[in-house]
């Protein structure tokens, strides 16, 4: 199973280069006055803007997380060191994680008509891989 | 269905010239651009297997992909493709990209 940490970064570099094409292509037809920009197709333009809010909010999320883990005092038994703000901070990522899946699903779906039931198959996937790979985490530390 | 005859052409420019097709048939450049986007595929891969290296087939869908939405771009850009048209090309383009950056990561 894949590390968290890995599966956040993949994500998150995901959610940037499908940002930076759509940017890219968007601001070309703006630039270029196209008559009808393919921005008008509504789940494209709600994709686009999506993305952009959901990236821009990882800054404040993480710097909660930071917070949270800066803040706490850890607690020392048998060994090892326990970081109860881990497990907050893992939440938080994994509605980073699920918020880009949710976004980035919905252009085959709309734009490509499949079917729904392949999305769940996927979110199920995905959902479990996170549950594990936090586990696992929380279980040795990364 | 019968399309309109040349006689029809307003526009008798390059651009008009080449988006006569769409008159008739909206898909006739999006088609072009998958010819594109096999061609580039295959290429890749025939090029990778002849260099005796085991083609990665999921970087040379996200490597094709995103040469064709280039591709659909520009011809957006002339007025040979219409919106309806590039969004689904930029869907699959995007779903090859995702992919492929999964897999690399």
């Amino acid at each position: 199973m894949v590390d968290f940490r890995e599966l956040l970064t993949s994500f998150v570099i995901i959610g940037l280069c499908v940002f930076s094409i759509m940017a890219f292509v968007i601001t070309t037809q703006s630039q270029n006055n196209v008559s009808d920009p393919v921005v008008n197709v509504e789940v494209i333009g709600s994709a686009y803007s999506s993305l952009n809010e959901s990236l821009r909010d990882q800054q404040s999320n993480s710097e909660s997380a930071l917070e949270l883990f800066q803040s706490e005092n850890p607690l020392v038994v048998f060994g090892s060191i326990i970081f109860y703000s881990v497990i907050s901070s893992g939440k938080l990522f994994t509605g980073t994680i699920v918020g880009i899946f949710n976004i980035l699903i919905k252009l085959p779906i709309v734009l490509l008509g499949v079917d729904p039931a392949v999305a769940s198959a996927i979110i199920l996937i995905l959902i479990a891989t996170i549950v594990i790979g936090l586990w696992r985490l929380y279980k040795v530390g990364g | 269905m019968v399309c309109e005859g040349l006689e029809s052409l307003t526009d008798t420019g390059i651009s008009g010239i080449l988006s006569y097709p769409n008159t008739c048939f909206n898909w006739f450049w999006g088609l072009i651009i998958a010819a594109i986007f096999f061609v580039i595929a295959l290429s890749l891969y025939f090029r990778d297997r002849d260099r005796q290296v085991n083609p990665d087939f999921m970087s040379i869908l996200g490597v094709s992909s995103l040469a064709s939405i280039m591709i659909a771009l520009a011809g957006s850009l002339l007025g040979l493709i219409q919106k309806e048209v590039f969004s689904v090309i930029l869907a699959v383009g995007l779903v090859f990209v995702i992919i492929w950056l999964i897999k690399r990561n």
